[in-house]
């Protein structure tokens, strides 16, 4: 596979909350490229403004909407990883919370808007266990539904927990929660289920789960790891670190040696539990070490 | 008998002829213990400035066709402070650490590589050759570009330090030799060449340059026989100046025929970059295939290939 941008049109947009929507993107040109496995991400092209309109078969077509992109802050492009959170008959999900500058332009665009996709890309969830625990915190729920989705054929008894800081974060359940044998749901605020976080409630939960699938903040699937180790049981994670290219080039990614771009973003619990970075520290843009 | 591949490159010794090239996998601590881990005979960091740089705005990277890798990174690095902690992390490495550096001004090359020299650097690599220019803000030329300048900085270096330094050279230049010789003459103890060559690629639908910086250079395996020619051009400038000093040959190199045709012009050792991207277990594959080739040569060691294939190019 080449390590390139193809043209995607955005086809449908879904409103799934107040700082969330799902961009479906459809290929624009007839190209090849694998169907997404779960857990597997795009670099996601957004043009500046300087290229908002585009003429092509008759047609005007736009990357952005000229009239509502911000000069003054999208002057320039960006090309950012996204978690692929569904796939149907060729077109590729992503849901995108309204978070930074690149991600609050993007909430901007609208169906027919033209985007570029590089990929998908990096590894993927294994399918293992017959009775799986599957852990999400806030919008770590996006790569899991696809998960949970694909799971649906493999005949595997899923419990779901989830954890929110507020009733209105919760995501994307009405698409899945009818493959899952249990749904529990934490927040910090107490507005939905249990009060607390998903720390709390997974021992209580636990049973006789023989694998655990989580993403999340790191701190959360920290938590979860330790736990995994207490308990023996394999866990995967879907991991996020800052990358400049998604290729395994300037390796800002690296989390001690493993680069996340290309060796994840799923890495699993016997991996990761000799990783000191996870849960601790992070590199930046510039590749200055942050601490989490 | 069994075929020496070792290398003294400016007394910094190496077990084999390659080296991690600046720019690739560079710029943490963990990512460089792996490349050690993997076989690379010496590792040359990403490129350090005077202070934390985020780069240029993605897509920083794209590849176009096969053989052929575009990237406008703009250089993004913690700054020489903080990137001291990631080399002072691999202390107890038993493959040389190089540190790469560049800055905005003469002075700025200077003032990191003396910090690194205070850090125990032995070599240091001088970017002279990068950023690709900041087309959004007008800056059209590299320091490699002007001779003067690249003198200036060369001087400016060896006024602060006494470890050798390594200056990378630019291809996009028209007469790279007499860049290598005034170079050398300034006093830099080795050269590398080639870094990137200027590039661009378009979208054709949104009739747009793809990358961020709508400008980069190009590396990967289609640019080898350019980068041999320059090689070559750099080489028998030197010699006919009579000035004997290494070069290290960088540009498409993902084999160990590859590396022979480097040495073959007369390289000291090579820098591999791009070919790491899909394959960590490339410096292993091609030192495994060059010593295959210099036994089927009945080649002892480096020196017995060493500008076998100068003498065409008089």
């Amino acid at each position: 596979m080449l390590y390139k941008s193809n043209l995607f049109i955005i086809d449908k947009i879904v409103i799934e909350n107040e700082l969330v929507k799902t961009f479906w993107l459809k290929p624009f040109k007839k190209i090849s490229y694998s169907k997404p496995k779960p857990g597997q991400y795009i670099m996601l092209w957004l043009t500046d403004y300087y290229s908002s309109v585009t003429r092509y078969n008759g047609k005007t077509l736009r990357t952005s909407k000229e009239t509502i992109i911000d000069k003054k802050t999208f002057e320039i492009s960006d090309h950012i990883p996204m978690s692929i959170s569904d796939y149907n008959k060729k077109e590729i999900a992503i849901t995108v919370k309204n978070l930074g500058p690149t991600t609050k332009e993007f909430h901007k665009y609208t169906e027919g808007c033209l985007v570029g996709v590089m990929g998908p890309l990096g590894n993927y969830f294994k399918f293992l266990g017959k009775h799986v625990l599957i852990v999400a915190g806030g919008m770590g729920i996006a790569p899991l539904s696809f998960l949970i989705k694909e799971m649906k054929n493999k005949k595997m008894k899923i419990d779901l927990l989830m954890g929110v800081k507020t009733k209105d974060e919760i995501l994307l359940i009405n698409n899945i929660k009818s493959y899952c044998n249990s749904v529990n749901i934490t927040s910090d605020d107490g507005s939905y289920g249990h009060k607390g976080l998903v720390s709390d409630l997974i021992s209580e939960i636990f049973d006789d789960h023989d694998q655990i699938y989580t993403c999340g903040p790191e701190k959360m699937m920290k938590h979860v790891l330790d736990f995994s180790v207490e308990k023996n049981i394999p866990a995967q994670f879907s991991l996020e670190r800052f990358m400049h290219c998604g290729m395994g080039i300037c390796g800002f990614c690296s989390l001690d040696g493993y680069l996340v771009c290309q060796k994840g973003h799923i890495l699993n619990s016997k991996i990761l539990k000799d990783i000191k970075d996870f849960g601790s520290i992070r590199k930046n843009a510039s590749g200055c070490s942050e601490t989490l | 008998m069994d075929v020496d591949l070792s290398v003294n490159l400016c007394e910094v010794r190496m077990e084999n002829p390659t080296m991690l090239a600046s720019g690739i996998l560079g710029g943490t601590s963990g990512s460089l213990r792996r490349v050690a881990k993997n076989g690379a005979g010496a590792l040359i960091t990403k490129s350090i400035g005077p202070k934390p740089r985020k780069g240029y705005p993605g897509p920083t990277v794209n590849q176009p066709m096969d053989n052929v890798l575009l990237n406008a990174m703009g250089l993004p690095n913690p700054g020489y402070e903080e990137f001291i902690n990631e080399i002072e992390a691999l202390h107890d490495l038993d493959v040389p650490l190089i540190p790469s550096i560049f800055g905005e001004k003469a002075e700025e090359f200077a003032v990191v590589a003396k910090a690194f020299e205070e850090a125990g650097a032995k070599l240091i690599e001088v970017n002279v050759s990068c950023p690709h220019p900041d087309a959004r803000n007008g800056k059209k030329e590299l320091f490699a570009q002007s001779e003067g300048e690249t003198v200036k900085v060369v001087k400016a270096i060896k006024k602060k330090v006494k470890i050798p330094i390594m200056v990378k050279l630019s291809p996009n230049v028209t007469h790279i030799g007499d860049i290598a010789l005034a170079v050398v003459k300034a006093g830099a103890d080795a050269i590398s060449a080639i870094n990137t060559i200027s590039a661009i690629e378009i979208e054709p639908t949104l009739e747009r340059p793809v990358l961020g910086n709508l400008v980069g250079g190009q590396s990967g395996g289609a640019i080898q026989p350019i980068a041999l020619r320059k090689v070559a051009d750099i080489i028998l400038a030197l010699k006919k100046a009579g000035k004997d000093v290494p070069v290290v040959g960088v540009g498409g190199i993902r084999t160990g025929e590859d590396i022979a045709k480097y040495l073959l012009l007369g390289v000291r050792c090579i820098q591999i970059g791009t070919a790491v991207q899909d394959d960590i277990f490339i410096f292993k594959k091609c030192v495994e295939e060059l010593k295959m080739h210099m036994k089927q040569k009945g080649y002892h060691n480096l020196n017995d290939i060493r500008g076998n294939s100068l003498k065409w190019l008089h």
